[in-house]
């Protein structure tokens, strides 16, 4: 390779190569159903970031599902993710992962 | 960040972080359920998984079959470690990978080789020693916003479901090649079956799908809108505002 990171376990297989994409947690958090919420990461200043909702799937087949995933900045690049849940039938909540690209 | 350390591959994405953790593989899920046709969603099969040994929130990756549509309508808790994970998906079913977020040390024999990183609290973060494989991504996107789509309404009609197909859809070309695409299907934005949306006015319902399909290694994000109950109008624009989502994509090679 001639630029970009290249690491590998000790047995030789790769862990990143450089034409991969990084995806890391920053961590998860809880959206209960109904309700909205924001949380700011100044840590990450200059990083993007990103949620992944995963719906809660409870034993009857419903869904509990999360609209609105999204991520703004302020002037110093300091990202906010913010959300809106959606409740039905039992108001179960849903997580949401939050990943720095 | 201020101090720590970020390492960020030639895209600029963060492959390293002292801030963050890479989620490893668990292992691949247990095909334990195939119901078919999903009662009301004539084209859909609804497929269910066990996963063991998994302590955090599972993060679904799958395969699709050329063609297919297919959306991961959820996870649940069903003992200790262990999940279960609904796919419905019109096409045979997926095998499917499970990672969870890397939080604790899983070292391995050896400690003077490698790299460890640790968090400002003094937790490990990233090993090369790990014992489970890190999720490597060969693309990530993001979904337009479908922004609104036809609604299908009809005083005549009087009970049952109808699929109205592809209400939307819009190509995503990764570009990349790949041994065997895994994709986490979108959750942002999606819903899932047994999600109703209702009017009380109208009394309408309405269930919406919402995910993707793989096919000549073009993506497609779609979604598929059933009618549930009559409604007092015909052909009335829904402003289903859900918010454009990531799907990300991997090879099962790295991990079979």
């Amino acid at each position: 390779m001639s630029y970009g990171v290249e690491l590998r376990y000790a047995s030789g297989s790769l862990i990143f190569g450089p034409g991969d994409i990084g995806t890391t947690i920053v961590g998860a958090l809880s959206a209960p159903a109904g309700a909205s919420g924001s949380l700011s990461f100044p840590e990450l200043a200059g990083v993007s970031v990103y949620g992944v909702a995963i719906p809660a799937q409870a034993a009857n087949g419903w869904t509990q599902h999360v609209h609105y995933v999204s991520a703004s900045y302020d002037g110093d690049g300091v990202p906010t993710l913010s959300w809106t849940a959606s409740g039905y039938n039992g108001n179960m909540d849903s997580t949401i992962y939050v990943i720095a690209k | 960040m201020s101090y720590g350390l970020l390492i960020r591959n030639d895209n600029a994405t963060v492959l390293i972080s002292s801030e963050t953790v890479n989620p490893v593989f668990v292992g691949k899920a247990v095909l334990s359920q195939s119901i078919a046709p999903i009662p009301n969603y004539t084209t859909y099969w609804e497929y269910r998984y066990t996963v063991s040994n998994c302590p955090d929130l599972p993060l679904v990756f799958a395969t699709c079959g050329d063609g297919a549509k297919q959306v991961t309508l959820g996870v649940e808790s069903i003992g200790s470690d262990q999940w279960r994970i609904v796919i419905a998906s019109t096409g045979s079913a997926p095998e499917v990978y499970v990672f969870r977020k890397y939080d604790a040390p899983m070292a391995a024999a050896g400690d003077d080789y490698g790299m460890e990183v640790y968090t400002s609290t003094g937790a490990s973060c990233f090993s090369t020693r790990s014992t489970n494989k890190y999720l490597r991504l060969v693309y990530s996107g993001l979904m337009p916003n479908p922004q609104s789509f036809m609604e299908w309404r009809s005083s005549s009609w009087s009970g049952g479901w109808l699929l109205i197909p592809d209400q939307g859809s819009y190509s995503l070309v990764p570009g990349v090649g790949m041994t065997k695409p895994i994709m986490c299907f979108p959750y942002a934005g999606m819903a899932g079956l047994g999600v109703v949306k209702q009017s009380s006015s109208a009394y309408d319902q309405y269930v919406y799908l919402m995910g993707a399909r793989y096919s000549g290694g073009t993506l497609t994000f779609m979604v598929d809108a059933y009618s549930a109950q009559r409604g007092l109008s015909s052909g009335t624009t829904d402003i289903y505002g859900n918010a454009p989502g990531f799907i990300l994509m991997s090879d099962g090679a790295f991990y079979d």
